[in-house]
């Protein structure tokens, strides 16, 4: 792992530790409701300040943080077109499966690829550091995988591009 | 830091610390496990220390240095007599080293694997020679704490998972008054024992050692559901009445050793926030989220549920009875504190509200002990007291205490706003003598007050971790809480009155470290021997009592006239802790 990539996680690792320190909270705005204030923003004061981690511009993290939720949306490398569309197919495959995955949010919060929505009740459910290590890995795991499918793609295209000009030949 | 390997050592290390420095260094370089370090007392500046080979054979190297000396004195007692005897060796751990008049010493356990303490001596400049000794068989508590060995002498931490041997020397120490002629070493067995022995003179004649029982501070740990919101114990502590993350209430019964459910109270349709149990009347209150609250009488042998009228169009969120039990204290997520009280014309409980002031949620209430203040934390940040003097409730007016004349106001009338946080407020609580008051905010922060008045004065300690959720006074110079760190804080005050954190109640810090340097220790061994790793699954999971954050502390106090000693905590992890402090050396002082 370059070692820029690892302070970055890092960074973030660190910030979630801290960030998720949540807790049930009732809404107090609507009666006997109960949601992720990171999303509903009624009351401005249930709020923390959001943090942004960038490593370059187009590598970046936004946790936000509420008393009872904390949202993480992450921005994803794309040098080119190919790893655009590759990431986007790549990541709208798993925002459909959101339910397999728990903490995943169905859609990307704006200006980023991918959000994750933690609420008290996995707090509650699963261990704080395995949670973090899951979003950390999935950062890890997710350049690697871009990577490899543009290898595959570019192997894949080349093989095509042969075979289709053998019959000039 | 140097590291140093030389011939026939396949692997060694060598750390050089600045005296002050070890606490720090105790989990060293990643590749290589040096699992302990310890400055000798006399050693100002420069220390050695340990080695741990990871191969066949265990040996000990010690390196008592000068920069300019660095390679001079490489000494290497090979083969310290035991190792053979144990099948398996590999030193765990050099716990020490000293030295008095011509002579010197070193120490070390022969652990994980065997239950020898190996032990090499000699003259100044002379050959090292080795004994070994058994640790013979002692059935004391588990999960060993820090003890304190006078003042210059080191200390023996030690909390590790179980092993396969029945005993283990996990670690010991010098006493520091008498050089290095007396040695404690501690250890664990497999039934969860642990234990310390001394080695005087380095003798290991039964009449010369000693046994050491080493307390802890948590002195029973059930687990009664996977989640718990909050407790309350009976005024006997016979019984818990706890919520289990639902909308029931489960209460507990300690049956011939065994905590038994006896009984489930079903009535509220949302989850439970608050459940408190009357001292003086054996009444339960629960207030819950879906706004209502109910007061249960045991009749009989079942619970009757009485609705209580709050008279809330949001959650309630906190409850507690007054001193006296005549009155209790709900904080709501309508901005608001109701007081309710029993009207026995009537028959039923009259809820009175203070409607103004909170701008946010109440998160939490504290009754002063003169049952006519209260204290609130809001998650606007602030903590307020107002007085609810209620007329033919609380007959007559109370005597004046610290708190001066707010006991003069009316219903409802805020005595002071303590604006000190900027982030949420939870857990206040009053002192015993209701002098001064506590509470945490969510930025890290704990917040005590003194002469809570007109013109009260504040200190705020920072906290280096996580935050706390509630705090709780066992006197009125010590104060615990609890939150996020899984592990509870002592916060203490000394003679001027300043208060500082002490340290965490069930030592986390250094036994996380321990065991994660021993885990890397163990796959090592589990590679070289072939054998299947042992202990290592939770090599990350926090190795204190409680696993999750720790919600909710409630005092046990036996009797008005005894001293508060111990308390219960209770988690998302869905464990009840007992505490006990009478056992911790160094915080007696304070209660």
């Amino acid at each position: 792992m370059a070692s820029s990539l690892r302070l970055y996680l890092t960074c973030i690792r660190n910030t979630l530790e801290a960030a998720m320190c949540l807790q049930n909270f009732p809404c107090q705005e609507v009666e006997r409701h109960n949601k992720p204030e990171v999303e509903m923003k009624t009351s401005p004061e249930l709020l923390l300040n959001p943090v942004l981690i960038c490593r370059n511009e187009a590598e970046k993290c936004l946790i936000e943080t509420s008393i009872n939720s904390l949202r993480i949306s992450l921005k994803v490398k794309q040098a080119d077109e190919l790893e655009n569309i590759l990431t986007k197919k790549f990541l709208r495959f798993l925002s459909m499966r959101a339910e397999a995955f728990q903490v995943l949010r169905r859609k990307p919060v704006q200006g980023y690829d991918i959000s994750f929505l933690i609420t008290n009740y996995h707090c509650e459910e699963m261990q704080k550091y395995k949670l973090i290590d899951f979003i950390v890995q999935f950062m890890e795991d997710i350049d690697k995988e871009i990577s490899e499918l543009k290898l595959s793609m570019n192997t894949r295209g080349r093989l095509v591009a042969t075979e289709f000009l053998k019959q000039f030949i | 830091m140097h590291h140093i390997s030389p011939k026939n050592t396949p692997i060694i290390s060598i750390k050089i610390l600045q005296s002050g420095e070890a606490s720090k260094l105790r989990y060293t370089t990643p590749c290589i496990p040096v699992s302990n370090l310890y400055p000798p007392p006399d050693y100002p500046k420069l220390v050695i220390l340990a080695a741990i080979l990871l191969h066949h054979l265990p040996s000990l190297s010690v390196k008592p240095l000068q920069p300019e000396m660095f390679m001079d004195e490489y000494i290497r007692s090979r083969s310290v007599a035991g190792h053979r005897r144990c099948g398996r060796g590999a030193l765990w751990g050099c716990c020490g080293r000293g030295a008095k008049g011509d002579r010197e010493i070193v120490a070390t356990t022969m652990a994980p694997w065997g239950c020898d303490a190996g032990i090499a001596v000699r003259k100044r400049g002379g050959e090292w020679s080795t004994e070994t000794y058994r640790i013979k068989q002692l059935a004391v508590k588990p999960k060993c704490v820090r003890r304190r060995w006078r003042k210059s002498g080191m200390a023996v931490v030690r909390r590790r998972w179980r092993l396969r041997w029945r005993w283990s020397v996990d670690d010991g120490g010098f006493d520091g008054d008498e050089g290095f002629e007396r040695i404690l070493f501690s250890f664990e067995g497999e039934d969860d024992d642990g234990g310390g022995r001394v080695m005087r003179n380095g003798q290991a004649d039964e009449e010369w050692s000693e046994e050491i029982k080493i307390e802890m501070a948590a002195i029973a740990v059930h687990q009664f559901a996977d989640c718990i919101t909050c407790h309350s114990w009976s005024a006997d502590h016979s019984m818990i009445a706890l919520c289990p993350n639902n909308n029931e209430v489960h209460i507990y019964k300690l049956v011939e050793g065994n905590w038994e459910r006896i009984h489930v109270l079903q009535k509220h349709d949302q989850i439970i926030a608050g459940i408190d149990w009357s001292k003086s009347s054996n009444r339960i209150v629960t207030v819950s989220h879906d706004r209502n609250s109910y007061v249960w009488n045991h009749e009989g042998s079942v619970w009757v549920p009485t609705l209580v009228i709050l008279r809330l169009n949001r959650a309630a969120l906190c409850v507690q009875w007054s001193p006296k039990g005549n009155k209790f204290a709900v904080g709501s997520g309508a901005k608001t504190v109701c007081i309710c009280y029993y009207e026995q014309e009537n028959n039923w409980w009259v809820s009175k509200l203070i409607r103004k002031r909170h701008d946010s949620s109440v998160t939490s209430v504290a009754w002063h002990p003169n049952n006519v203040l209260i204290a609130t934390t809001s998650t606007d940040g602030k903590c307020r007291v107002f007085s609810t003097f209620i007329k033919g409730v609380d007959a007559g007016k109370p005597k004046k205490s610290g708190s001066g004349s707010s006991l003069d106001a009316k219903f409802g009338e805020q005595i002071v706003q303590l604006d000190l946080s900027m982030c949420w407020a939870f857990g206040v609580k009053w002192s015993p003598s209701g002098n001064s008051l506590a509470y945490v905010g969510h930025n890290s922060m704990i917040y005590f007050v003194d002469e809570v008045g007109p013109s009260p004065s504040a200190q705020s300690v920072v906290l280096r971790d996580l935050p706390l959720r509630d705090v709780m006074f066992v006197s009125e110079k010590l104060v615990i809480g609890v939150g996020y760190d899984c592990n509870p804080m002592v916060f203490a005050a000394d003679r001027t009155g300043l208060w500082s954190f002490i340290r965490f109640l069930d030592e986390k810090k250094a036994a996380s470290s321990s065991a994660r340097y021993g885990s890397q220790l163990t796959e090592a061994f589990g590679k070289f021997y072939g054998s299947s790793k042992q202990g290592t699954s939770n090599d990350k999971s926090r190795a204190g009592v409680h696993d999750n954050c720790i919600n909710c502390i409630v005092p046990l106090k036996k009797s008005e006239s005894t001293k508060l000693s111990s308390f219960s905590t209770s988690g998302l992890d869905g464990r009840v802790v007992v505490w006990d402090l009478k056992n911790q050396e160094d915080l007696v002082e304070y209660l």
